[in-house]
């Protein structure tokens, strides 16, 4: 997996959240069977899942890793040619030589040997404690500045509308320690010693540029008695140590450094005498020692630093776990099979409208009343008590219709309703006025005539307004003003 | 190329043929009414897996016109091999009428080779009309199972079972409203006896169903760890340039701050709903008296005295989460401070609970950049009385993520157990809901506190691995609250 994935692993993550989770797992578990990925190789996968994507579906879609990783290769461009300007500036500055004053070997070592190694025993620890790191001001204001340069460079690669979108991500990527902020150190860390080489070899190009095209004359001094030739040929042998036996003439001779000794005082090195030096070729002689020490010290470690920072990094990234939850969740959507359970087509409208309509009058029953049991309607004398009650007429069965038998297909309603005022049909409130109820209402009133009153009476365990309404609305279809519909316990919609 | 098992669901209009499938489909776009008609034609819910149908449900209109169909059929009476030919001939012989439009409907699937899953309401006395209705379907000599679910609130199922058996060899009681996904779970197993030969594909939709199901209660989980995560590190911060508009913005900030975390939690309710395939609009509307606990604001004091822990608890989570850290660091100098580590924790971790009981509403307090930065802004703010920096949050108080969770987790639970039938809001029952944080054991209550804890230390940037620590931690109080897939069973074993 490469860096360049693993942010748009996390954005794509990032995305999702937005959107439907059976969308989402449903294109995911599509993708995984299309592009054949094993989720048990995560890495592979994950980068699979990511190229489908970006084939499949929004090709214009935000590609933050792409931003960042370009923006990572600008940042080091730009880092490198400061090094080596900086490097080429600091070695001309500390080599210049007009002739007047020999250049002091002291500089150049203490600023571009002697600080070079503080900064490597800086690093040493940082990177052997990360947590010492926190306590060196300075480390933690280069890193955020790198930091800052990187993402600033990746938003106006985004640029234009998705700026918004970019700087959400960002903030997301770099304040929620996702994946990617376990690399961030090692990628700031490269960075910062992509500057370093930079530098060091800026420093040897224009330190060779001025010892082959320019003649330098070097010296030095110092005012501490106890600091003799012999004690700083120690101290620079002791420092050559590493490529001594590389590159011999790299190490000064005792010959050097006594004849390299400069008294500012009388303006000449002290061997020689006043004026000049006796032998021009030994006072620039210390050149390669400067040259070996700043590869040494200065080139390698940063050269070594880069090196295993890339490597840290690279390693990383082979093997980060992804083992969290946001991620085992999408390797799971990938593995998993995609359930689909809902009906893939709409349903269809109802043909009629199911709007509430007015519900009919109640007419009377008269004096006498010939009572239907619709579809197993119990009636015992209590009922029938209450039915007349209700009514205030007679109330004689005249049949039954909706059952098992379906009775209604040989009865003659007019002769089974002879002599009544009206006709009743006792129904149960919770079954549905169906189809068949609407033909047992319009078989009576064929039957019936025209004003003969026709009641629909539903009984129940507490009839729900509800199931009376429902009623009303299933037989106003029929249009007949001489139908009633009323609960027998008396509620009202 | 096998036969796709199908089963249509067929019954009495108003039965809740519609719920079941609804439920078992987990769609909640299934139109349904307590009108007739409701269902127009039959509709297919294929169960599939990787793109594969598993099986299919078919909801189908009501029988509406069952005896006279039935008497139809007598009239032609033959063998008992002819009869499913005979209720063929049926299909064709009023096909075109507007005579047995439902029964012919629904029938078709049926005669296609669908097995049969007859709806009863057992809520409602049993009519011996609907002996019609089964008698048809015997007549179609496909295999069958009788539901008896539960509309209303009356009992009936025993007279249902006794007549049911007669015809069906299997009876369940399936409560399409209040089902829980085991119930579900069981159902379907059910089915694998219809036809043996169906029992693979339907294991395996089983076992698939089941995965998803996990899925989601850990996707759930993941949410309302975001959701913690968020609300418990959230914090505002505004300049206020002007003295004289100092306590007004003071207050807007507040105002502020508890909008958006009042939004988070909506956001977080929305995406769980989503993750149980719960549409928005039909999971929000509803009347107003239910849900009164989840539909409390976040700040009412009211959802503050009933949710999070009762300050006895928040004392005990807070002197036990002090405790486990200076425990840790008793055992770090191996038992020298003699335990004093586990005491000095205990009472500060007790003392900060007890110090933000009853504060519901985090105030806004001045703030300035740290070291010698705050001591220039300061210093000009001094002379310039300008600009002076204030933030609110993160909410300090204790019971703060308590609260929050326990919301989290009543809102899961109504998600998770909300079956696809229903319709309108989720009621709760009276005493049903309050505090599930505080009924948890008090290995799991310490484990929590624990991480809201270091969630507020690391406030500013909070490690992914607290979001998953949350996650892990709440996984096993979800999976009570949603067991899937014999779970339930595990655990009480």
């Amino acid at each position: 997996m490469t860096l360049e994935d693993l942010i748009d692993v996390e954005a794509q993550l990032s995305r999702d959240r937005e959107h439907d989770p059976a969308g989402v797992a449903a294109r995911d578990r599509a993708i995984a069977r299309a592009e054949g990925l094993d989720a048990t190789l995560p890495h592979a996968a994950l980068a699979g899942w990511l190229r489908a994507l970006e084939t499949a579906e929004e090709p214009e879609r935000l590609r933050p890793g792409r931003a960042v990783a370009r923006a990572l290769r600008i940042a080091r461009a730009v880092l490198a040619a400061a090094g080596l300007v900086a490097g080429w500036g600091t070695a001309a500055a500390l080599l210049r030589f007009d002739g007047a004053q020999p250049v002091n070997v002291w500089d150049f070592l203490l600023v571009l040997v002697g600080g070079q190694i503080l900064l490597l025993a800086a690093l040493v620890v940082v990177v052997l404690s990360p947590r010492a790191s926190q306590a060196i001001p300075f480390l933690g204001a280069a890193r955020a500045a790198a930091g800052a340069l990187v993402m600033r460079l990746a938003a106006r690669r985004v640029g234009g509308t998705r700026v918004d979108e970019w700087s959400a991500l960002a903030h997301r990527l770099r304040t929620r320690r996702s994946l990617y902020r376990r690399l961030e150190p090692w990628i700031l860390l490269g960075l910062t010693q992509a500057f370093g080489v930079a530098f060091n070899v800026g420093v040897l190009v224009a330190t060779l540029r001025l010892v082959v095209f320019s003649d330098v004359a070097f010296s030095w001094g110092s005012t501490l008695a106890w600091l003799d030739p012999d004690r700083l040929h120690a101290a620079v042998r002791a420092l050559a140590a590493p490529w001594a036996s590389l590159w011999p003439d790299a190490v000064p001779s005792e010959a050097l450094v006594a004849a390299t000794r400069y008294s500012r005082l009388e303006a000449a090195y002290y061997a020689a005498g006043a004026r000049r030096a006796a032998d021009p070729a030994l006072v620039g002689a210390w050149w390669p020692f400067l040259v070996a020490a700043v590869a040494c010290y200065g080139l390698l470690p940063r050269a070594f630093a880069l090196a295993y920072a890339r490597w840290r990094a690279g390693r990383l990234l082979r093997t980060l776990p992804l083992d969290d939850l946001e991620t085992s969740a999408l390797l799971r959507r990938l593995s998993e099979p995609a359930v689909e359970t809902r009906s893939p087509l709409p349903e269809r409208e109802a043909e009629r409208p199911l709007a509430v309509l007015e519900p009919a009058a109640m007419p009377s029953a008269g004096r006498r009343c010939a009572l239907v049991r619709w579809r197993d309607a119990p009636l015992d004398p209590s009922l029938k008590d209450a039915l007349e009650r209700r009514l205030g007429a007679a109330v004689s069965i005249a049949g039954a219709a909706g059952g098992r038998e379906h009775e209604e297909a040989a009865a003659d309603w007019a002769r089974l309703a002879a002599g009544a005022d009206s006709v009743a049909v006792l129904a149960d409130a919770w079954e549905a006025p169906d189809r068949g109820a609407l033909r047992l209402v319009r078989t009576l009133r064929t039957a019936l005539g025209p004003k003969v009153p026709v009641l629909v009476l539903l009984a129940g365990d507490g009839e729900r307004a509800d199931e009376v309404r429902i009623w009303r609305e299933g037989l106003a279809p029929l249009g007949d003003p001489w139908l009633g519909v009323e609960a027998l316990g008396g509620s009202t919609p | 190329v096998s036969e796709v098992p199908r089963f249509a669901v067929v019954g009495r209009v108003n039965k809740g043929k519609s719920s079941i499938v609804a439920t078992l489909a987990e769609d909640d776009s299934v139109r349904i009414d307590a009108r007739p008609g409701t269902t127009l034609e039959c509709r297919e819910f294929p169960v599939r897996v990787d793109g594969r149908t598993l099986f299919v449900l078919v909801d189908t209109p009501g029988f509406e016109d069952a005896p006279r169909a039935l008497a139809w059929l007598r009239e032609g009476e033959t063998s008992a091999a002819d009869r499913p030919a005979r209720v063929a001939a049926l299909v064709r012989a009023f096909s075109g009428t507007d005579e047995l439009v439902e029964e012919r409907r629904l029938l078709e699937p049926v005669l296609a080779g669908a097995s049969v899953l007859y709806v009863v309401d057992g809520t409602r006395p049993f009519r011996r009309n609907y002996e019609a209705e089964m008698e048809i379907l015997r007549w179609t000599g496909r295999p069958g199972m009788a539901l008896v679910n539960r509309i209303g609130d009356g009992d009936h199922a025993a007279e249902w079972h006794r007549a049911l058996g007669q015809y069906f060899g299997i009876v369940r009681d399936f409560d399409a409203f209040s089902v829980t996904f085991e119930e579900r779970v069981r159902l379907l197993r059910a089915f694998r006896e219809l036809r043996t030969d169906w029992g693979g594909p339907i294991e395996e939709a089983i076992e698939a169903l089941v995965a998803q199901r996990r899925r989601r209660r850990d996707e759930a989980g993941g949410e309302i760890s975001d959701l913690l995560v968020d609300v418990i590190t959230h914090a505002e911060e505004i300049v206020v340039a002007d003295p004289a508009a100092l306590e007004k913005e003071q207050e807007a900030l507040e105002r502020r701050f508890h909008d958006a975390l009042r939004s988070r939690e909506t956001r977080a309710r929305r995406r769980v709903e989503a993750i149980y395939a719960h549409e928005e609009a039909r999971f929000a509307s509803g009347a107003a008296l239910e849900r009164p606990l989840l539909r409390r604001d976040l700040f009412a004091e009211e959802t503050w005295r009933l949710l999070g822990l009762a300050p006895r608890d928040l004392v005990l989570a807070g002197a036990f989460a002090g405790a486990g850290v200076g425990g840790a660091m008793d055992a770090a100098v191996g038992g020298a401070s003699f335990l004093a580590g586990t005491l000095v924790g205990g009472a500060l971790g007790a003392g900060t609970a007890l110090w933000g009981v009853g504060r519901r509403f985090a105030r806004a307090r001045a703030v300035g950049p740290a070291g010698a930065a705050a001591l220039l802004a300061r210093a000009r703010g001094y002379w310039s009385g300008e600009e002076r920096r204030y933030r609110v949050g993160p909410h300090a108080q204790p019971n703060f993520p308590w609260v929050v969770l326990d919301r989290a987790l009543l809102h899961f639970r109504a998600v998770a157990t909300r079956t696809h039938a229903r319709r309108g809001d989720i009621p709760i029952a009276p005493g049903d809901a309050a505090r599930i944080a505080a009924a948890l054991p008090a290995e799991e209550r310490r484990a929590l506190e624990v991480l809201f804890r270091r969630l507020r230390r690391a406030h500013e940037d909070p490690p992914r691995a607290l979001r998953d620590g949350l996650a892990t931690a709440l996984a096993p109080i979800l999976g009570r609250l949603d067991p899937a897939g014999g779970e339930r069973e595990a655990g009480a074993a």
